[in-house]
Order: structure tokens, then sequence, then C-alpha cells
């Protein structure tokens, strides 16, 4: 290889040879890689954007079954079932070998069907505030929007490993709707690998 | 590099550039914001339908029945496959090497679905030790048929 003098250098070879003349060398930078790559990062990212803000909290040892006919989460109380425990919103409350303990037949859990009363009473009682607010139920009528389900605050969404026996979600469930609860809704992965259109499948 | 060529009256090409600096800040901007808010698993939900503990409504003095109440829609799932009851008529679908032949299933239940196009949901009844994963399957399945799910209690006999 060619060694060279140190000194002002260009990479376009042509202007190179032109250095000494009395024009000045400007040397430019290539940006039309760069931005084309972040048009493909900002496209891409755009379209994992979840508008709706509704995040689970998933617990590491529960992984959730994937579906494809699924519906957007809606705000309600999350009672988690994962193999060592069974958690409300986050907080623990009965332990999973507990449940497992529980005679086939008896599908009460009390502690369960306590704390899910207390939290849908809570839940009524935020709802009730809110639909007192008479102005923004005015403005909600005006700009067309749907007006809120009055049993809003019953639902409650199930998130459940999916190993996971049927008998256990039964017991889970019957508590829950010994509390008041229902409709339940069952937390899943949205499956996009294959068809995923989602539906708007109404339910009765 | 971009650049606009102008052409030009005289013998050197005049070139104009535009200015990429502030698209750049702004792609940054937007690249990190995402980034920061992104969410990588997303978590839906599956609707049940009238369930085996539903509670009615208070204020629902009129209990209507769904449509087509009478005609049997039952999927039971056991351990050595799905067992679907339409009328009178009982379709074992048994287990493959793969598993469950929700393949299988789903053809059953959209044939369901084309003589009884009125009818909304298919009841299930699900053994005790059958695992969510199996069952969240059926109830996919089910409402790719067109059918809402319907838990029912008790052990499969």
């Amino acid at each position: 290889m060619a060694i060279f003098r140190p000194g002002e250098r260009h990479r376009y070879h042509n202007i190179l040879k032109k250095r000494k003349s009395k024009r000045g060398v400007t040397a430019v930078l290539s940006l039309t890689a760069m931005v084309d790559m972040f048009t493909v990062l900002v496209i891409f990212l755009l379209q994992n954007y979840s508008a709706t803000g509704e995040i689970l909290y998933i617990p590491k040892e529960v992984t959730l079954p994937k579906a494809n006919r699924v519906n957007e989460l809606k705000p309600s109380v999350v009672v988690t079932v994962s193999t060592k425990e069974i958690l409300i919103d986050r907080t623990p409350i009965v332990s999973f070998e507990q449940v497992k303990s529980l005679a086939p037949d008896n599908w009460t859990i009390p502690e369960l069907r306590d704390q899910v009363r207390v939290l849908l009473l809570k839940a009524k009682a935020d709802q009730e505030a809110k639909l007192q607010n008479k102005i923004k139920n005015v403005v909600d009528q005006t700009l067309g929007n749907e007006e809120v389900d009055p049993n809003a605050w019953r639902k409650v969404t199930l998130q459940a490993d999916k190993s996971i026996d049927y008998l256990t979600l039964k017991k889970v469930m019957y508590s829950v709707y010994e509390a008041g609860g229902g409709p339940i809704n069952f937390a899943v992965a949205k499956d996009s690998e294959k068809n995923n259109a989602t539906t708007e499948t109404q339910t009765q | 590099m971009a650049h606009i060529d102008t052409g030009g009256k005289g013998g050197r090409n005049k070139s104009v550039e535009p200015n990429l600096v502030p698209f750049i800040d702004l792609m940054s901007v937007l690249i990190t914001f995402l980034l920061i808010s992104a969410v990588w698993t997303q978590v839906s939900m599956i609707q049940l339908g009238a369930s085996f503990a539903s509670p009615r409504n208070e204020d629902q003095t009129e209990i209507k029945p769904p449509p087509l109440e009478d005609v049997v829609l039952r999927l039971d799932i056991i351990d050595a496959g799905y067992r679907l009851l339409l009328g009178k008529e009982t379709k074992m679908i048994p287990k493959t090497a793969d598993g469950y032949d929700k393949e299988s299933l789903l053809a059953h239940l959209a044939r369901a679905k084309q003589m009884y196009p009125d009818k909304a949901n298919v009841k299930m009844q699900i053994s005790d030790q059958i695992q969510y994963e199996h069952v969240v399957a059926a109830m996919d399945i089910g409402l790719k048929a067109g059918f809402a799910p319907e838990l029912l209690t008790g052990d499969v006999k």
C-alpha cells in the first residue's frame, strides 16, 4: 500500500487530486443510510406502541397462554394465579398449596373472596364518583363517546400460568363470583405468528 | 449525500442539500421515547360468555334465553381429546401426536355454525386436571368458529 504524507485528505479521490487548486475542500458525511435506518426503526416502534396504556404486571413464574381472537384489555381487578401463590394486583393473598389442599368439592377460598369483595366495593365507589361528575358526562355525550357500563366495576381479569389445572381455576373463579365479581376475562398473550385478526365477537 | 441537482447554466452543476439535522434530531427523540414506552409482550384478553355462576344484574327482571338454547352444543375436554356433542350426535376427536387436534375441532365447530348460524355459544365441560393452556386454546377455537365460550361446572364423566 502506498504511503502518503500526513495532511488534508478527502475521500473523493478526484477532488483530492484538485487539492492544489485554490478552491476549498469540504468533507461531507453521508447521512442517508442513517436516516433510512431511523425511519425503519420509528415505523417498527410505532407499530408496537400500545395506545391503550393498559399494562398488566406479570410475575416471572407466570407464562400466559397464547390466543388469536382477543379483545383489548380493560381496567379491572386483576387476579393472578401462579404456581407459587395467588395474587390480587401484586399483593399475595394465598399460597398455591393452600388452594390445592382444599377439598375438591369445596371451591371457596375465603381469603381471596374477602379481598376481591373489598376491591370490588372500592371500584364501585370510584365508578359512582365518576358518574356523578355531570359536566364530564355532558361533554362525553356531546362528543358522542360511549356511555359507561354501569356494571364495569364488577369486571375481573384472571391471569393464570398456562400449566395451572382447571380445578384450581374453578376454585378461583368461584371465589370471585362469590365476592360479587364477574364477568371474568382471561388474560392471554396475543399470538402474532398466525392470523391475529381481532374480533368484535359480542359475548352474552 | 442527499442533494438536489439543479443543473445550472454554467459548466458547473449547482447542488442544493436539504438540512437533515432537525430531521435526525426529531428521529432520535422519537426513537428514545418509543423505546422507553415499548411493550414487548402484548397482553390481551378472552371474554368469557355467561358462566356457571355468573351474577345476574339486579335491574334485569326478565331473563331472556339465548337463541337456539334447546340445541345442544357442548364440548368436553378430557385427557383422551375433545368430545363434541351437537344435537343428538356425539363426535370424539382423539388427541394426535402433537396433542389436541385443534384443526379437526375447528372444522367440526365451523360445520355446527353452518347448521345453526343463530346459535351463539358453546358450552364447555372440562376435566379437573386439564391445563389452563388447553382451556384457552379450546375457547380460542370456539371464538374462531363464531361461538362465545361458556364454562360449565362439574367434572366430566
